[in-house]
């Protein structure tokens, strides 16, 4: 639905975006990362035919972006990073005002407005004026405003930022809904919620791909990948250290004593399979009880830092 | 057309939800009524006209066009809104027309609201009701125009007071082109062709002209295609500066 084809913007001498090419299908919704300054609300803003690329070519629903704006527009709800709305409107008037200007009218526009009011909790404040609102409705609004009209693309810059835990997960639980019959595209810099959102993760940095996967393959590139911690009574330490030390799967990256009675260890595979079952069975022979057990899934902070720049250079300085 | 009954809507409603709307209302209204009286020596000229009314509308204008011109883009432009603004499924003409008719019909509700003024010559005595009505169409005319210029000023800039302050400038080169302080300005420097062309861009003229009560196509070619013009460089502006 969304293809990007040798995508070229530039602000002046900087290269915003560097013959960036991919395309979204529908029911994909594509998790966009990168460091503050990669290109992501650009490449965002060309999608969206707020900025027009220098070169290249984008299509959305098979039209040109450059030679059909207005058609593309129709088929696009778009967030962008700074939801700025009227601020001395009211939350009904101005989705009365985005309804009408997307080409709904009467029972339509009301039908339409009154979905989205409940799917993203509008409705305790639909005669405020917007400049009233918390950071959070604020964005629940520019949220609002791109899904009046059901659009068959969505392209969210940063949709959760500035909300608090609930309202994040109510977000994510909508996108989760949408995501079947449209191609999103949500750029962010959480990078659970990639895991939670998205079905595939794209990593950009200086306006280039450096990285294009399924978020799941990202965290099997993270060091921490497979890490398990577990917790047992300090008097079984010892019993428990030959245990593991004598399989061949588990390798023990740190032992530590948590409180008096208690002791932590870490463990890590020698494989890339996963060790917690081992660990358990192994612990359940010599008749140690589990006081916790946790895996750690990795994180994708580590593989974003490795893959973009800002990382290398510091790493090139360490060395 | 409908997208654009929509915008202009929305625009129109917005400048009464703030108080520049209403302060520009009344100062329009006091300001336009005293120079008629104190300045326009309206009792003292003995004739039942509005020549002394309407002779200080393009000088309000100068001042208070930018105030409401200032607003239209560089306000989009500053608080973002201008991104949400240009991703709706409109033509940048249409944003650009819809605000400007907006505008345009403000300043109408501020001419509608010196109505008094006509009921009261007509009290006084027997006014050619014609000339004031092609005065009020001037007026209206020459609102228009500085509005355009305002509007693809404003698009210029993020800044208001910015776009304030080139606005007036503008207006009142506008305005002076073809007046007489001008005209003897340069009179030794440049030929009199120049000086002919100079004033054929005069707004003073083309409203003085049209105030007379002689509906000259010509004059009203002039502020339609005038503003038509600077329409048309507001859109183009818009379209090359939207990000930055």
């Amino acid at each position: 639905m969304i293809i990007l084809e040798n995508v070229t913007r530039k602000f002046g001498s900087f290269t915003a975006v560097d013959h960036l090419s991919m395309s979204v299908p529908k029911g994909q919704v594509l998790g966009f990362l990168g460091p503050n300054g990669a290109g992501k609300t650009t490449t965002m803003r060309m999608i969206s035919g707020f900025l027009t690329p220098s070169s290249g070519k984008i299509t959305v629903c098979g039209y040109n972006v450059e030679e059909n704006p207005v058609e593309v527009k129709r088929h696009i709800g778009y967030m962008p990073e700074v939801a700025s709305s009227y601020n001395d409107m009211t939350v009904l008037s101005f989705l009365n005002f985005i309804a009408e200007a997307r080409g709904l009218f009467a029972s339509v526009k009301e039908k339409a407005i009154e979905k989205v009011v409940s799917e993203i909790s509008l409705s305790n404040v639909l005669y405020q004026p917007i400049e009233t609102l918390s950071k959070g409705y604020k964005r629940r609004v520019g949220l609002a405003q791109a899904l009046v009209h059901d659009p068959a693309v969505l392209i969210l810059d940063e949709p959760t930022e500035g909300l608090d835990p609930n309202q994040k997960h109510e977000i994510r639980t909508l996108i989760r809904h949408l995501q079947k019959d449209k191609a999103i595209i949500i750029s962010t810099h959480v990078l659970e919620e990639v895991e939670a959102m998205c079905s595939r993760a794209v990593i950009i940095d200086k306006g280039k791909i450096v990285l294009d996967d399924t978020p799941r393959a990202l965290l099997n590139l993270s060091g921490r990948h497979q890490i398990v911690s577990v917790l047992i009574s300090a008097n079984h330490k010892d019993t428990a250290e030959t245990a593991f030390s004598e399989d061949p799967k588990i390798n023990i990256a740190d032992v530590k004593q948590e409180t008096e009675q208690t002791v932590l260890f870490t463990l890590y595979p020698t494989g890339k399979e996963s060790i917690a079952a081992t660990i358990v069975d192994a612990l359940h022979q010599k008749d140690i009880e589990i006081l916790d057990l946790f895996i750690e899934k990795g994180r994708l902070e580590e593989v974003f830092y490795a893959y973009t720049s800002a990382d290398k250079e510091m790493k090139d300085h360490k060395e | 057309m409908k997208a654009l009954t929509v915008l202009t809507k929305r625009e129109f409603i917005s400048y009464f939800t703030t108080p520049v709307a209403w302060i520009f209302l009344m100062i329009f209204v006091s300001l336009s009524g005293l120079l008629t009286f104190y300045a326009g020596d309206f009792f003292g000229r003995g004739q039942a006209d509005l020549q002394s009314f309407f002779l200080f509308h393009p000088w309000l204008y100068v001042f208070l066009i930018p105030a409401i011109s200032m607003r239209m883009w560089a306000e989009e432009r500053r608080s973002g809104t201008i991104e949400m603004l240009m991703t709706l499924p409109v033509s940048t003409t249409q944003l650009v027309l819809g605000k400007f008719f907006a505008a345009w019909a403000f300043v109408g509700i501020a001419l509608l609201l010196t109505l008094p003024m006509w009921i009261t010559v007509n009290y006084l005595g027997n006014p050619d009701n014609g000339i004031i009505f092609m005065s009020y169409l001037a007026s209206f005319l020459i609102a228009g125009t500085f509005l355009s210029v305002g509007s693809c000023i404003s698009a210029c800039t993020k800044s208001q007071v910015v776009a304030f302050t080139c606005a007036m400038m503008a207006c009142i080169l506008l305005t002076f082109l073809g007046s007489d302080a001008l005209i003897n300005l340069f009179s030794g420097v440049v030929t009199e062709k120049v000086i002919k062309l100079f004033q054929s861009f005069g707004f003073l003229i083309h409203f003085l002209s049209l105030t007379r009560g002689v509906l000259d196509v010509r004059d009203l070619l002039f502020f339609i295609s005038f503003s038509s013009v600077f329409l048309f460089a507001t859109v183009i502006v818009l379209d090359h500066k939207k990000a930055v």
